[in-house]
Formats: structure tokens, C-alpha cells, sequence
């Protein structure tokens, strides 16, 4: 019931965002990305397979979905604009390619969009089932992934599960894992605060047993996960990456699973247990 | 004793046309007033909770229900119509305020200043042509309606 909610949202949130291209991507089932390059068809990606569709992408059609992707408002878009993505509702993240003003050697802001990279969230219940509940309760678990590899789809699935058994706070610091937090599981949601200025709070004040987190960055992030491992908290991670090599923060993990991309997305290569 | 009835009802008609003249004039008052009001409110929401613009429009309406203008701003960026204005005004308005939104909160806070001046502008203008006009217009009327009951009478 849950998913089909969840797909209700995700098509609403990419019907506002596509206008009248709509109709035209969703022709096509299991879409999981739509790339919108300037002067060029727009493309299609099912799963590993791509269309291309009769539609070109104008500037007008890359500056309407912008202005709908930051709600008519570039001032609360700006400092992700500036990582290089937008994230939307649903879960729906953009991707932002074009001519970026820079200032001392950061970006500052998007002068001109020449491309865009829609990518739709999936929720499979259930692609998380080759970790048994009883081996992750009691575990800090990290989900290692190339990009399109199902990290996030994985971590969701897990998180859903864990939330029937315990509380679950969801650090979602770009707004990807369900954008707007519309899809009430019982967990509760901090969306868009970075992790390092929020996870004091969250053990503070939210009482969690589990606190979920995407993509970790390893700099910036080791002195929130030895935070909260240090409070008793489980931390249930994902993180970029192409093998389960030792990385210095991977000793915090009791439990790490690597995915691929190939031949699809989600596909479970190992799972380790310490 | 015909003549006097016609001649009251005559009077009593351009007494309304005039009132009518003069009513137009300060709902266009009332529009700047709003949309002064407006940009006061936007300031605040941005500042203290970055709320998008859809979201502060939807609120100034929910906050002013019976005003003309939030209810022709609330489905930002779509406008609806607003016959309390001239068409062309209208427009400037709708220009003014779609130009919102499009920098970061640097950027947002100098153009609402620029907003803010335009809107104080427009109202000082609109207040100004109510009273010239407006009260011109009721008087002339009012003087028309008593005129033509005398001559009828």
C-alpha cells in the first residue's frame, strides 16, 4: 500500500516538474532517470536501457523545469544549487549541468543550465531482505555502492524495516531518501540539515535506536558516526565505493553489503559481518 | 410634481455614478496598500523561515482572504485577473513581483528593497490620483445630479 502511495507522490512531484513533457516520458514503465541535455533529444533510462524521444530539449524547457524544481524561489535552492544538485519533491533529485559562477574557488551559483539529470526514487520492499532483522538490531550497517548502484532504494527498504521495530530517525541532509518526508513510516524525518549541525539534537531530543543516513562523506562525517556510535545510537549508512576494502570509518560498521550496478541496480555482491 | 420625482431620481443617479468614480479610485488604493503590506510579510517569511514563494503568496491569502489582491496573487505564478486595477498596472504589478525569487538571499534582500520602493511609489501615485481625480469626479457629478434636478424641477 505504502509503495503505492509512494509511486502516487513521486509521479505527482514529476508531473509538476515536466509539464508537458509528461505524457511523453511516462509513456515508457519503470523510468529511473530522465536526462534532458540542451539541443538534444531528451532521453529515457529504464532499466539498462535507454530511449530517445522526439522532444528536444530548448533552454526554455531546462529553465521551466528549474524554476518548478526551486519553486519559483532560487534564494532556498541556492546552497545545494551550489553542490551541483537540486533535490525535489518525492525524492526526485536533479542533477545540474551548465555554466556555474565561481568565487574564491567555490561555486556560487548556476549562471546558465545546459543539462539536467532527473533521477526518480524507487521504493522495492523487500530488496533488503538478505539482511535478516536479527543480525542488524544490534548493528551499525554500511551499504557500499557505485552511483545507480540501489544504495538509497536499499537503505529505505531497511529503514522501513527497522522503524516496525524501533525508532528510526532519518538524518536526510539533501532530501533524497523521501524528499519531503510524505511518506510517514513511523520514522521520524530531519530533512535538509546538514548531518554534523543536527545529530546532537536528534540523540538529544528524538530518542533514536536507529539513526539512517545517505552517502557519507568520509571527511566530513567520521566525527557524526563516532558521535553517535558513541551514544549507544545504531547507525545505518550508505556510502559510495566499488569494494568493501578497509576505509579508516568502516571498522564502526558491524555489518557492511556491497551492491552493483550490473546487471542492474540493487544487485547484493557480498555482505560482511565482523 | 412628476418633475421633482424625476429630477430627485436623476440627482440621486449621478450622486452614485460620482460615488461609484470615486470608489474605483480607492480600490486601487487598496490594491497598493495590499501589495505594500505584501512585500512586508515576504520580507519576514524569506528571513525567517526561507519559505518558498508559492508558499508565501498562499499564506498572505489565507491571512487576507477578502483582499482582491492576494486572492488574484495565490496561485503564484499564475495571476488572475484584478479589475480593481487598469490593465496596464496590473501588469507592472504582476512584472514587480515575478522578478521576485530569481537571486540568492543576498540578492533577494536588495530586491525587495527595490520592490518595496516601487510598491511605496505606486501608492503614494494611487493615493494621489484618488484624491485629484476620484474626489474630482464624485464632486462633478454630485454638482451634474443637483444641476439637472433644478432644471427639471
Amino acid at each position: 500500500m505504502l509503495h503505492i502511495i509512494a509511486k502516487g507522490v513521486i509521479q505527482l512531484s514529476v508531473k509538476k516538474l515536466l509539464g508537458p513533457l509528461y505524457d511523453a516520458v511516462f509513456a515508457y514503465p519503470d523510468v529511473c532517470e530522465i536526462r534532458l541535455s540542451l539541443g538534444n533529444p531528451v532521453r529515457v533510462l529504464q532499466r539498462g536501457r535507454t530511449i530517445k524521444l522526439s522532444t528536444v530539449a530548448t533552454q526554455a524547457l531546462l529553465d521551466d523545469v528549474l524554476a518548478v524544481a526551486t519553486d519559483y524561489s532560487v534564494y532556498t535552492a541556492v546552497a545545494k544549487m551550489r553542490a551541483g544538485y537540486l533535490p525535489y519533491r518525492g525524492g526526485v533529485r536533479l542533477g545540474l549541468a551548465g555554466t556555474f559562477a565561481t568565487k574564491e574557488g567555490q561555486l556560487h551559483g548556476l549562471q546558465r543550465a545546459t543539462g539536467l539529470v532527473i533521477r526518480l526514487p524507487r521504493a522495492v520492499e523487500g530488496c533488503s531482505d538478505v539482511l535478516p532483522l536479527e543480525r542488524v538490531l544490534h548493528a551499525n550497517v554500511l551499504v557500499v555502492a557505485p552511483p545507480f548502484g540501489g544504495k538509497t532504494t536499499f537503505l529505505r527498504d531497511l529503514a522501513r524495516r527497522l522503524s516496525a521495530v524501533g525508532n528510526v530517525v532519518v538524518l536526510d541532509e539533501r532530501g533524497e531518501l523521501w524528499g519531503d518526508g510524505t511518506l510517514g513510516l513511523g520514522e521520524c524525518m530531519v530533512v535538509n540539515a546538514p548531518k554534523r549541525a543536527a545529530y546532537r539534537g536528534v540523540v538529544r531530543a528524538l530518542n533514536p535506536e536507529f539513526v539512517v543516513m545517505d552517502e557519507l562523506s568520509p571527511d566530513q562525517d567520521e566525527e557524526v558516526l563516532r558521535g553517535l556510535a558513541g551514544c549507544g545510537v545504531r547507525v545505518v549508512a550508505t556510502a559510495h565505493g566499488n569494494s568493501l576494502a578497509d576505509k579508516p570509518y568502516h571498522s564502526l560498521f558491524d555489518v557492511r553489503v556491497l551492491l552493483s550496478a550490473e546487471p542492474m541496480a540493487g544487485q547484493v555482491v557480498e555482505v560482511r559481518y565482523a | 410634481m412628476l418633475n421633482v420625482v424625476l429630477g430627485g431620481v436623476v440627482c440621486a443617479s449621478c450622486i452614485a455614478v460620482g460615488w461609484w468614480q470615486r470608489r474605483r479610485y480607492r480600490k486601487r488604493v487598496d490594491v497598493m496598500r495590499d501589495l505594500v503590506a505584501f512585500l512586508v510579510f515576504c520580507e519576514e517569511q524569506i528571513e525567517y523561515n526561507m519559505a518558498s514563494l508559492p508558499a508565501i503568496f498562499g499564506h498572505f491569502y489565507a491571512l487576507h482572504p477578502h483582499s482582491a489582491f492576494a486572492s488574484a496573487c495565490s496561485a503564484f505564478p499564475t495571476f488572475g485577473s484584478l479589475h480593481d486595477l487598469p490593465e496596464d498596472a496590473w501588469r507592472a504589478v504582476q512584472d514587480l513581483l515575478l522578478a521576485l525569487g530569481r537571486s540568492d538571499e543576498r540578492g533577494q534582500g536588495a530586491r525587495l528593497a527595490y520592490a518595496k520602493a516601487e510598491a511605496e511609489t505606486m501608492l503614494r501615485a494611487a493615493v494621489e490620483v484618488g484624491r485629484k481625480r476620484g474626489d474630482l469626479y464624485a464632486k462633478l457629478w454630485q454638482a451634474a445630479g443637483i444641476g439637472l434636478m433644478i432644471w427639471m424641477v
